[in-house]
């Protein structure tokens, strides 16, 4: 293959591409809906990846020392250095009580002396944190007397998220597989029409690589095609939920902004472009 | 040029094609290959340009044993060979041009000699008048002319041209003889399968005959049948 055939490669895949104008549509089209399809799985499996990490990081442990322990900031700095811990917050046994005091509803509950309460640790999470592990770790440490968090809850939403991301990754895989069976089933059409062509070239003397060019262009030409028409409905129909949802934003923190669509369009234009080459790839093949 | 020795081809299906063929075919030669339907001319023809494969036997083609080609030798060993289909093989979305310009794109012929070279060629088979207007248009022996120039076009060494006068009517017929012998006074060697006894006879080059896959007759200045 010579670097100044290359022209003539694109020049017949252009041709191919206008001269089967219906055909090329057809293809761009389901590629755009097979596209689609995989793109709102896509949105889907980032947005419940994205609000697992939110409730992960609502999950408090709460860890408590032992009484009249001498040396709570030890505590506190051996507290902070465990992976996963976001923020330590201090909560001396006065606190506590004034925080009892406020749910009981009663005054001066205890005197300075005699408060029983003890000294406490409230530790934030990071969302890939595993609180399991740190209360095991935490309770480990000298003059920690108890930790607690919310099991149940944590555990349901492990639960949760699993398997929403085990549905959702499926469904991604059985997307991408559909894309691929779709593109290459439009494009062997396209294939098809031209193998008399192809017949022809290879007996007068044109090697495989040469024949396969044009439609690997072709299939790659038509694969952008399809990721930019999705990119655009998706990116435009997801801002456009975005905003409907906008008053509701508290309740369903979705992700937003250009990170989220950055990646869907790379993920859309990526998937397009390799379904494209390969798909014609593979339908040139059995002419070959 | 070409040389092949009990070259024998069976088909899948258990048709026996070629049956032992020994014969030398050398550089300038002008040969017909003659034989009822069915005897195996076409065969020959593809095993040449390595359409297909040789059952058993040996056939080598300038030097080249084609039993022992690589896959990715074989579009390098027909650029060395023109072929004239029965069927001419045209694309009917190309014009006359473009058909003969094909031939030399895909061997990748600088795009400043493939004008020159497709124009003139074009000339040789009269056909400079119709480069631009597609094959639907052109009659059959005008296709038939298209076919002939897409073969030649590469310069080949050798050039294979199956039954290309069939459905001639006997004039357009001679013109596409006159041609073949004028490539063939240029160099080219020229194997031609027909049916066409009234050339064969009026010609007086090799005849090569076959029935039923086998050789029966190898003449230097034969005729179509024995008698002749
Ligand atoms: N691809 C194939 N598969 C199976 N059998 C074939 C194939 N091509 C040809 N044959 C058989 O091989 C035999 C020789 O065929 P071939 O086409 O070589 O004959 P031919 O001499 O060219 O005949 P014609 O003068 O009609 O063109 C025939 O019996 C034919 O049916
Ligand atoms: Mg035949």
């Amino acid at each position: 293959m010579k670097i100044r055939t290359f022209p003539y490669f694109l020049r017949e895949a252009f041709r191919s591409l206008f001269r089967n104008s219906l055909l090329s549509l057809a293809s761009v089209a389901i590629i755009t809906i097979a596209l689609l399809l995989f793109g709102l799985f896509f949105l889907f499996i980032a947005n419940l990846q994205h609000l697992g990490e939110l409730a992960w990081e609502q999950v408090e442990i709460r860890v408590f020392l032992e009484q009249g322990y001498k040396n709570p900031q030890t505590v506190g700095q051996q507290l902070a250095a465990l992976p996963g811990v976001k923020n330590v917050t201090f909560i001396p046994k006065e606190e506590g009580a004034i925080f009892l005091e406020k749910i009981l509803g009663e005054k001066n509950l205890f005197s300075a002396e005699e408060n029983p309460l003890p000294d406490c640790y409230r530790l934030s999470l990071t969302g890939t944190a595993e609180p399991a592990a740190i209360a095991r770790q935490a309770a480990s440490l000298p003059g920690v007397e108890e930790v607690v968090y919310g099991q149940a809850f944590t555990r349901f939403l492990r639960l949760v998220l699993r398997l929403g991301l085990v549905v959702g990754v499926v469904l991604l895989c059985l997307t991408v597989l559909g894309v691929l069976y779709l593109v290459i089933n439009t494009i062997q059409l396209t294939v098809f029409a031209r193998r008399q062509e192809i017949e022809i070239m290879k007996l007068v003397g044109a090697t495989n690589a040469f024949v396969r060019w044009p439609f690997f262009l072709e299939g790659i030409i038509l694969g952008l095609g399809g990721a930019m028409l999705a990119s655009v409905l998706l990116t435009k129909g997801y801002s456009f939920l975005l905003q409907q949802l906008s008053s509701y934003s508290r309740f369903i923190p979705l992700l937003s902004g250009n990170g989220i669509n950055r990646t869907l369009i790379l993920a859309l234009t990526a998937m397009g472009l390799c379904f494209g080459g390969l798909g014609s790839l593979f339908s040139v093949r059995r002419y070959l | 040029m070409i040389l092949t020795k009990d070259l024998t081809k069976i088909y899948s299906n258990g048709v026996v094609a070629l049956d032992h063929i020994s014969l030398t075919i050398n550089k300038g030669d002008f040969a017909f290959l003659v034989g009822p339907s069915g005897a195996g001319k076409s065969t020959f023809l593809n095993l040449i340009i390595r359409r297909e494969l040789p059952t058993s036997g040996l056939l080598a083609v300038n030097q080249r044993n084609l039993a022992t080609l690589k896959q990715s030798e074989i579009p390098f060993h027909r650029r060395s060979i023109g072929v004239v289909f029965q069927d001419f093989k045209l694309l009917p979305r190309k014009t006359v041009y473009e058909n003969v310009s094909f031939a030399l794109e895909v061997i990748e012929t600088p795009p400043k000699e493939i004008k020159d070279r497709v124009y003139s060629v074009l000339e040789l088979v009269g056909l400079l008048n119709k480069a631009h207007v597609f094959p639907s248009e052109l009659s059959g022996g005008e296709q038939q002319r298209v076919s002939l120039a897409r073969a030649i076009v590469n310069r080949p060494l050798l050039l294979l041209a199956d039954e290309p006068t069939g459905n001639l009517d006997p004039d357009t017929s001679w013109e596409i003889m006159d041609l073949l012998k004028e490539i063939n006074k240029r160099g080219t060697t020229v194997v031609m399968a027909t049916h066409n006894r009234e050339i064969v006879d009026h010609l007086r080059k090799r005849v090569i005959a076959l029935e039923h896959g086998k050789l029966v007759r190898d003449a230097p200045k034969g005729g179509y049948t024995l008698e002749n």
